[in-house]
């Protein structure tokens, strides 16, 4: 079983990336060279949203992958947002919570309010 | 075995080939010449067919011509008839004899002078004589009424002279009168040995007969003497009739000949005789048949002289490639070590050579290479096998059974490769207390063992000062928190035992679940998780607390367990894990809960490679106080 990344950049400010199979100690390296290519393109300060919603399995070294993810964005002021993981993908962030419950979403609806919510607050 | 050789086999191809090409060739070719050869034949008899007609012809023309003039001065002059016969006679030596014969005047007064005939002598004197000696009376035999009719002169058939013995033919023409259309008959004979002669002059190919048939199919003339005068065969004159020619005649179909024959045949003009050429086949072919196996005799050499020519070209350009084959046996041995043949030439067989030595060079770096890193894995997997010492020299016994026996603790860990990310420790804290950990760095091999190692080494520190499992996690936290820029983390379930009262306080970072064996049954214990340790600074983990009973037992375990599967396996599952402690009798020892966890692990996955690594830790009070009402008791920290 492999992982497949797909990502799209529809504006500077934020970059969807699309997993799908399995993320694991097999995988993570696939992973982590496809987002070296991508990260560069989301704005400092940028959103860098994940779609989990075909990824299968997520192990430990899944899980590092995106805690490192996360934090390289932090790094740059940017945001790591999780979109609509399937429910054993989802246990593993709630138990092992190696990235915020808060920035893990069900929906696009739900993380696009979360980011207007984001964006109100930084303007307001 | 000859045909081993490339050369050898390729000049056999060839030599295979070309007979297969000649031999096809050749048939066609025979074919095609046969049937050249019966056409040149054809050419050749139709000229000699043709040039002996024409000298028949002028010989019967000139005695037609001279009866033609007899009869034109007998017409006026009959009177003359025996000296004007005499002189023609004289001066024609062709001729054998002239008849001047008229229609009598009177048959009852017949003159010698109505009928007089003038006849050459075997010595070449002229006798004359007259008609009326003939056996029958002249007037009204045959030749004489077919004579009358003849106004512009015919030949009469031949007949066979007794007296002669040879065979004669009479031109004759009507006399015309000057009153009458008709006086008489003109007749010139001549002796057909000069057409016989004239067959055995002709020039003809060897073992041709030459002919003359005359329109009652019989042969006037024939090579074969005994044939003159008997009818011509049967097929033969049905050709003659059908104007058949060539005619290819065979003893089968009737033909008088001993073998098949072929007869071309010309109609001599101004008669109806047909003058033939008879040709043997076999003769006819002879020459073909000879040039054929001269051809084929040919073919052949220049067959065995190209194999043979292939062959020594072909050695000599595959000679290079034979030492390469060698040396590529050479080179499967092992043995890159030798020398090529020098071969300048840009063809294959350079290019092959060239690309050889290359490829010998580059094998033999490759093997140096592969050398280098099998010693290399070698010296890695020493190193491994020291670090994994050193790993399980980091974590305590797997069995330990507290001074006063109330608290018995059996532990395992089993990492999927040398070394592992997943860990267990137990120690006590202070007199009172004991605290168990069971843990699992994300990712396996190399770097989770050492961030094992760093994390429980950091935890024993730790762990010193604190009571609390919620304190030990936090500060644990922190630490590994520093400098962790590859997000590295470990999720850890702690537990903090107060041995004397069977007390367990617990708190999870992000850690799977522990499993409580009480009173028969086993049921997961629900610890609220914080986040894995190493990621967020400000994270806190709540505790929860379970009295434990005597003979309860609580199992922590790593994903190792419950996570277990092999290849595309369903994960084997809590409640799989549930079901397999539910299955043990209460009572039993904690190694006993180990073994029995790990063995239905085993089983599940069939014995297949583990998939990660296993920590496995079970945890025993025995109480041998008075029984105590469970207190269960969640305290936020």
């Amino acid at each position: 079983m492999t992982l497949i990344v797909r990502s799209e950049s529809l504006t500077p400010a934020r970059t969807t990336v699309w997993l799908e199979g399995r993320l694991d100690a097999a995988t993570f390296g696939d992973l982590d060279s496809a987002l070296r290519d991508i990260t560069p393109m989301v704005d400092n300060g940028g959103t860098l949203v994940i779609d989990l919603s075909r990824l299968e399995y997520i192990s430990s070294a899944g899980l590092r992958s995106l805690a490192q993810l996360r934090k390289q964005m932090h790094d740059r002021d940017g945001r790591t947002l999780l979109l609509n993981p399937q429910p054993q993908v989802k246990k593993v962030f709630e138990i092992v919570k190696a990235v915020p419950v808060a920035e893990v979403f069900a929906s696009v609806a739900e993380l696009d309010q979360y980011l207007d919510h984001m964006q109100r607050q930084i303007t307001g | 075995m000859v045909l081993r050789s490339v050369a050898s086999r390729l000049a056999l191809a060839v030599l295979l080939g070309s007979a297969i090409v000649l031999i096809v060739t050749g048939g066609l070719l025979l074919t095609h010449t046969r049937e050249q050869t019966l056409r040149q034949t054809e050419r050749e008899a139709a000229a000699i067919a043709g040039s002996a007609a024409n000298r028949i012809q002028a010989r019967i023309d000139g005695v037609a011509k001279v009866d033609q003039v007899l009869a034109g001065l007998l017409s006026t002059r009959r009177e003359q008839a025996p000296a004007i016969i005499h002189d023609i006679l004289q001066a024609n030596p062709e001729i054998g004899d002239i008849s001047a014969a008229f229609i009598p005047r009177d048959h009852s007064a017949l003159r010698e002078e109505d009928a007089p005939v003038a006849r050459r002598k075997p010595d070449g004197g002229i006798i004359m004589g007259s008609r009326l000696s003939d056996p029958e009376p002249y007037w009204s035999s045959p030749w004489f009424i077919r004579g009358l009719n003849c106004d512009n002169g015919c030949w009469q058939p031949p007949f066979r002279s007794t007296e002669r013995n040879e065979t004669l033919v009479g031109y004759s023409m009507a006399i015309p009168g000057k009153n009458l259309p008709v006086i008489g008959v003109a007749d010139a004979t001549i002796s057909l040995g000069w057409l016989q002669k004239l067959l055995g002059e002709l020039t003809k190919p060897e073992h041709a007969s030459a002919f003359v048939l005359d329109a009652n199919g019989e042969f006037l003339a024939h090579d074969w003497e005994s044939y003159i005068g008997t009818r011509g065969s049967r097929p033969l004159l049905a050709a003659v009739a059908a104007n058949r020619n060539p005619v290819r005649i065979t003893p089968e179909e009737g033909g008088r000949v001993s073998e098949p024959v072929w007869i071309y045949f010309v109609p001599i003009k101004g008669t109806r005789w047909i003058f033939g050429l008879n040709m043997p086949e076999r003769q006819v072919l002879a020459d073909l048949r000879h040039t054929y196996m001269v051809d084929i005799l040919l073919g052949v050499l220049a067959l065995a002289g190209v194999s043979l020519i292939t062959l020594v070209v072909t050695r000599r350009l595959m000679a290079p490639l034979g030492v390469l084959a060698e040396r590529a046996e050479n080179v499967s041995r092992g043995d890159l070590d030798f020398a090529l043949p020098v071969v300048r030439r840009n063809d294959e067989v350079g290019r092959l050579t060239r690309a050889f030595d290359q490829m010998r060079h580059q094998l033999a770096g490759h093997i140096d290479t592969a050398k280098r890193t099998a010693r290399e894995q070698e010296r890695m997997a020493s190193e491994l096998e020291i670090a994994r010492q050193i790993q399980l020299a980091l974590i305590p016994e797997a069995h330990w059974l507290a001074d006063d026996g109330r608290l018995e603790l059996h532990a395992a860990l089993r990492p999927a490769s040398a070394v592992g990310g997943d860990l267990y420790t137990y120690f006590a804290l202070g007199a009172r207390h004991v605290c168990v950990m069971v843990g699992d760095v994300s990712d396996k091999g190399i770097p989770a063992a050492l961030f094992m190692a760093r994390t429980i080494t950091l935890a024993r520190t730790i762990a010193t000062h604190a009571r609390s499992p919620s304190d030990i996690l936090g500060s644990l936290n922190r630490e590994l928190c520093k400098g962790n820029d590859t997000c590295m983390f470990v999720t850890l379930l702690c537990g903090v035992i107060e041995t004397e009262t069977g007390l367990l306080a617990l708190a999870s970072a992000g850690h799977e679940q522990p499993v409580l064996h009480a009173g028969g049954s086993a049921i997961l214990v629900d610890v609220e998780t914080g986040p894995a340790l190493g990621l967020d600074r400000e994270a806190r983990y709540p505790v929860r607390v379970l009295t434990l009973l005597g003979g309860d037992t609580v199992l922590m375990y790593t994903d190792g367990v419950s996570e277990a599967h092999a290849g595309d396996q369903k994960l084997y599952g809590a409640h799989a894990l549930l079901d397999s402690v539910s299955r043990i009798e209460e009572g039993a020892t904690p190694e006993t809960f180990v073994e029995h966890v790990l063995s239905d692990v085993d089983a599940y996955v069939e014995g297949a490679a583990a998939y990660d690594d296993i920590a496995l830790l079970a945890l025993t009070w025995h109480d041998t106080s008075a029984e105590g009402a469970r207190l269960d008791a969640a305290v936020h920290s």
